[in-house]
C-alpha cells in the first residue's frame, strides 16, 4: 500500500513539476486571461482620437456647414459623450436586472470612479471643424492629407484628417430633381469610429438642411417622427411573468462544466498514457516490477494522475469561481453542482484512466496508441459536439439515454445538471442511477485494465488490436 | 540447506510458441551461477518467471524458500537486460525512489545512495539526469539500483553489455564482493570469459530446455577429454606430408597411455591426442617429447565457449533467432566469444 503511494507521489510530481505542465496547463489560461484583459485595456483606453476636418460647403448660403459645426462644437461633443455614457449605464443596469444580479452591482455603477472609468472607455473621437471658403481649391486641400504632408504638422488636434465637400446639389435638387451626396476625403487608415461619426453627422446635417430649406420645413419634426422605424422589445413568457431575458449567461454554465471535466480528465489520462509508454519502452518497467506488482504499479499511476486531474480541476474551477465572484455572478453557480462535478470527474477519470493504462501498457509507441484510441475518442466526442442540443433540452430523450451509457454518461450529466437548473431539474433518481452505473463501469474497466496491464507491460513487438486485448483479459 | 531457487517442471508458452519447455533447476544459496544460452533460448523468460514478473503455465517455483518471488521481492535484486532507468529522472532521485519501492526505512536511504554512488565512482552524477550519462555509467546506476537494498539473491541479465574493460572489471569486483558476503548471484551473459572468471556453476539453456547444469569444476573435468595437442617438426614439403603424418602418428601411438590420435587437419597443425583415463597427462607429455621431434606440445584447455558451441551445436543451433513477435525482448545480443 505504501509503495502504491510512493508510485502515486512520483507520478504526480514528475508530471506536475515539468515545465510543459506548469506553462501549458497553469500559465496558459492565465496568459489567455491577461491577453484578453490587456486587449480590452488597449482598445478601451487608447489615445483619444482627434483631428481637424476641413469643410468646403458649396451649398447656397452655406446652410450645411453651421449644422455640422454645431454638432462638433466642444460643448456638443461633451454633451454627446455624457448622453452616451448614460445610455451605456442604463443598458448595463437593464442587463444586470435581466440576469438577476444583486442590486449592489447596479449601485456600484453609479459611483464617480466608475463614471470616470466609463468615460475613458467610451469617450468618442474629438473633432474640430474648420470651414474653408466655398471656392477653396479642393486639390490643394486634399494634398494636405497625404502622408508626406502630414509629418510637418505638430499638434494632433490641428492635424487635418479629412476634407469634406458638400456640393450645392446636396441640399437643392439639380435640374433632374435628384439630390446628390457629399464627398469625403480622408487620410489613409483613418479610424473607423471617426469616419462613421463624420459620415453620420454630415448625412444628418444634409438632411436637416434639406428639410429646413424645403417647403415642408414647418413639418420637419413630424416628418422625422413619421419616418422613425419602430423596434419591438422581445419578451419571453415564463412561470414568473414576462421577462425581457435575451442572452442569459447561464447558457454557458453547462459547457463550462463539461470543458472543466474534459480538460481535467484528459490531461491526466494523456499523461498516464505517455508515462506508461515511456516506462515500457525504456524497460524501467521491469525494474519496477521487480519491486512491486503490476496491479500496485497501475493503481499508483492512476492515483497519481488523478491528483494531476484534480489539481487542474481545482485550478480551473477556482479561476472560474473567482472570476464569477469578481463579476458578482456567483448566484449562477449552484454549489451542489460543484460536488457533483467532482463525483462525475472521478467516474470519468477512472474510466478514461483505465483505458489509457490498458492502451499504454499494450503498445510500444504513441502511434500505435493512437490507432487504438481513435474509436474510443470518437464516442467521447459525442457529448462535446452535441453540447448545445443537450443543454437546450437537458431532459430530452437523447440526453437522458446518454446519461446512462458509459463512458459518455458523466460528460452528459455535467451538461444536463446545470442546464436543467433553470427549468425542470434533472430527477434525483437519474443522477443516482447514472452515478451507480458509473461506479459499476469503473470497477469493470479497472478490472479489465489490470488484466491487460499485467500482460501488456512485458509484451513487445506487434501492436495488439482489440481482439488481442480481449484475449489478454481472458488469459490473465 | 534450502536452495535459493528451485524450479520444478516450469513451462511457459506465448500463444503457440513454447518459450520454456519444462525446466527443473536448483540453485544453491551462496553460489554464483552463469546463465548461458543463445538468442531466444528462454533465459530472460526463465529469469522473469523467477522474478514473478511472468507466471508459468505449469510447474512450481520457489524463491528464497517462498512459493514465489512476490513474497520475497525485497530480498531480491534484479537488473534487467536493458538499462531500465527513467531517462528524465535524476540519478539520486531514481535510486531514492527504488529504495522506497523496495521498502527501505526512509532514514537509511540518503546515506545509502551517497555511499553506493561513491563506490561506483558516480558521486558527482547524483544531480544529473539518467539520460545524460554514458551507457556504461547507466549500467552502473542500474546495478546499484539492483543491489542497494542488500538483497540475498541478485539476478543480473546481461550485466556486462556496454561496459569497457575498466568498468567490466569494477563490476566483476562488485559482484565478487556480493559473493563473498554469501549472496546468491545469477547472471546471464554471452561473454564466456566473464562466466569463467566469476561463476562456480553453469546453467545452459537452449530452445527452452536446460542442456547443462553443472558446477564449473565438474564441467572442466567432464568436458576435458584429457587431450594433448602436439605439433611435430616437419619438412614442410606438401608431397611428403601424408607419409610424415602417418609415421609420426605411429610413433605417438607407441607412447603408453595414448588412447586415440587424430592427425593434423586444415587450420589445426597439431595431432590431437586423447589419453587413457588412468594416464598422468604430465608423464604422457614427457614421453611424447622423447618419442618424436616436436615444435609445440600442450594440454588442451577446455573453454566454456567450446562447451557452449558443442551443446548448442548438437541441438541444432539457435533455431529461433530473428523470429518476430512476443519474445523479441527475450532475445539477447549476438552470440559472441571473446
Amino acid at each position: 500500500m505504501l509503495r502504491t503511494l510512493h508510485v502515486a507521489v512520483r507520478e504526480y510530481f514528475t508530471t506536475v513539476l515539468t515545465k510543459s505542465f506548469i506553462f501549458g496547463v497553469i500559465f496558459m489560461p492565465l496568459i489567455i486571461l491577461a491577453v484578453a484583459f490587456g486587449a480590452k485595456a488597449i482598445m478601451g483606453s487608447g489615445p483619444q482620437l482627434s483631428g481637424t476636418v476641413l469643410l468646403i460647403d458649396r451649398t447656397p448660403n452655406q446652410v450645411v456647414a453651421p449644422l455640422i459645426e454645431a454638432k462638433f462644437s466642444p460643448e456638443a461633443q461633451n454633451a454627446e459623450a455624457q448622453a452616451r455614457m448614460k445610455a451605456v449605464k442604463q443598458m448595463a443596469k437593464d442587463k444586470a436586472k435581466e440576469m438577476n444580479l444583486p442590486p449592489d452591482v447596479t449601485d456600484a455603477m453609479d459611483n464617480p470612479m466608475a463614471d470616470m472609468a466609463m468615460q475613458q472607455a467610451i469617450a468618442g473621437p474629438r473633432i474640430t471643424v474648420r470651414r474653408l471658403a466655398a471656392d477653396a481649391d479642393l486639390e490643394a486641400e486634399k494634398a494636405k492629407l497625404r502622408p508626406s504632408a502630414q509629418k510637418e504638422e505638430t499638434d494632433a488636434a490641428d492635424k487635418p484628417i479629412a476634407v469634406m465637400v458638400i456640393p450645392a446639389a446636396a441640399v437643392a435638387p439639380d435640374a433632374a430633381g435628384e439630390f446628390s451626396s457629399f464627398e469625403m476625403f480622408t487620410i489613409p487608415k483613418l479610424d473607423f469610429q471617426i469616419q462613421s461619426r463624420m459620415n453620420s453627422v454630415a448625412g444628418q446635417s444634409v438632411v436637416d438642411a434639406r428639410l429646413a430649406t424645403s417647403d415642408l420645413k414647418d413639418q420637419a419634426d413630424r416628418i422625422r417622427k413619421l419616418l422613425s422605424q419602430p423596434r419591438a422589445e422581445v419578451k419571453s413568457v415564463t412561470e414568473t411573468g414576462d421577462q425581457t431575458s435575451v442572452g442569459d449567461l447561464s447558457i454557458f454554465m453547462p459547457i463550462a462544466f463539461m470543458m472543466l471535466l474534459w480538460i481535467s480528465t484528459f490531461t491526466g489520462g494523456n499523461y498516464l498514457l505517455t508515462s506508461t509508454i515511456e516506462e515500457k519502452s525504456s524497460r524501467v518497467m521491469e525494474v519496477l516490477l521487480s519491486a512491486i506488482s503490476p496491479t500496485q504499479l497501475m493503481t499508483g499511476k492512476i492515483l497519481g494522475q488523478m491528483g494531476v486531474g484534480l489539481t487542474l480541476l481545482t485550478v480551473y474551477a477556482g479561476l472560474g469561481t473567482s472570476s464569477l465572484a469578481i463579476f458578482k455572478m456567483l448566484h449562477l453557480l449552484d454549489w451542489s453542482n460543484l460536488v457533483l462535478l467532482v463525483v462525475f470527474f472521478l467516474i470519468a477519470f477512472f474510466l478514461i484512466a483505465a483505458m489509457m493504462a490498458a492502451i499504454g501498457s499494450a503498445v510500444s509507441d504513441m502511434k500505435e496508441a493512437q490507432a487504438l484510441m481513435t474509436p474510443v475518442m470518437l464516442v467521447l466526442l459525442v457529448p462535446m459536439m452535441l453540447w448545445l442540443p443537450i443543454s437546450r433540452n437537458p431532459n430530452g430523450m437523447f440526453a437522458t439515454i446518454c446519461s446512462f451509457v458509459p463512458p459518455v454518461s458523466p460528460f452528459v450529466m455535467v451538461l444536463r445538471i446545470p442546464a436543467a437548473a433553470g427549468s425542470v431539474p434533472v430527477p434525483a433518481w437519474q443522477i443516482a442511477l447514472s452515478i451507480a452505473i458509473g461506479i459499476v463501469s469503473v470497477a469493470v474497466a479497472i478490472w479489465a485494465a489490470a488484466k491487460i496491464f499485467r500482460v501488456g507491460v512485458l509484451m513487445y513487438g506487434k501492436p495488439p488490436n482489440f481482439t488481442t486485448l480481449i484475449k489478454w483479459i481472458r488469459m490473465a | 540447506m534450502t536452495p535459493a531457487i528451485e524450479l520444478r517442471g516450469v513451462r511457459k508458452t506465448f500463444g503457440p510458441k513454447v518459450a520454456v519447455t519444462g525446466i527443473d533447476l536448483r540453485i544453491e544459496t551462496g553460489s554464483v551461477v552463469a546463465f548461458l544460452g543463445p538468442n531466444g533460448a528462454g533465459k530472460t523468460t526463465t529469469i522473469r518467471m523467477i522474478m514473478s514478473i511472468l507466471f508459468p503455465d505449469s510447474g512450481q517455483i520457489s524463491v528464497l524458500g517462498k512459493a514465489s518471488a512476490v513474497e520475497s521481492k525485497d530480498r531480491i535484486g534484479y537488473l534487467p537486460e536493458e538499462r531500465g532507468l527513467y531517462r528524465k529522472m535524476k540519478v539520486g532521485a531514481f535510486l531514492t525512489y527504488m529504495c522506497r519501492l523496495k521498502g527501505l526505512p526512509e532514514s537509511s536511504i540518503a546515506p545509502r545512495v551517497a555511499e553506493w554512488l561513491d563506490r561506483v565512482g558516480l558521486s558527482d552524477c547524483s544531480k544529473k539526469k539518467c539520460e545524460e550519462l554514458s551507457k556504461g555509467m547507466q549500467q552502473k546506476v542500474g546495478f546499484v539500483a539492483s543491489v542497494i537494498h542488500e538483497p540475498e539473491l541478485i539476478i543480473l541479465d546481461e550485466p556486462f553489455s556496454g561496459l569497457d574493460p575498466v568498468n567490466a572489471r569494477l563490476l566483476r569486483e562488485l559482484i565478487d564482493e556480493q559473493h563473498r558476503k554469501g549472496r546468491t548471484i545469477i547472471f546471464s551473459t554471452h561473454v564466456m570469459a566473464h562466466a569463467e572468471a566469476l561463476c562456480d556453476h553453469v546453467v545452459m539453456i537452449n530452445r527452452g530446455d536446460k542442456v547443462l547444469d553443472e558446477p564449473m569444476r565438474i564441467i572442466r573435468s567432464n568436458f576435458d577429454p584429457r587431450t594433448v595437442l602436439l605439433e611435430p617438426v616437419t619438412s614442410g614439403d606438401p608431397a611428403r606430408q601424408a607419409a610424415e603424418h602417418a609415421q609420426q602418428g605411429a610413433a605417438i601411438r607407441e607412447v603408453p597411455g595414448v588412447l586415440e590420435v587424430q592427425p593434423p587437419k586444415l587450420g589445426q597443425p597439431a595431432f590431437s591426442i586423447s589419453l587413457a583415463d588412468n594416464a598422468d597427462p604430465q608423464e604422457a607429455i614427457r614421453r611424447l617429447v622423447f618419442a618424436l621431434p616436436v615444435r609445440r606440445v600442450e594440454l588442451k584447455r577446455v573453454r566454456l565457449e567450446d562447451v557452449f558451441v558443442r551443446l548448442v551445436g548438437q541441438t541444432g543451433g539457435t533455431g529461433e533467432e530473428g523470429s518476430p513477435g512476443e519474445l523479441a525482448a527475450a532475445g539477447s545480443g549476438p552470440l559472441e566469444g571473446e
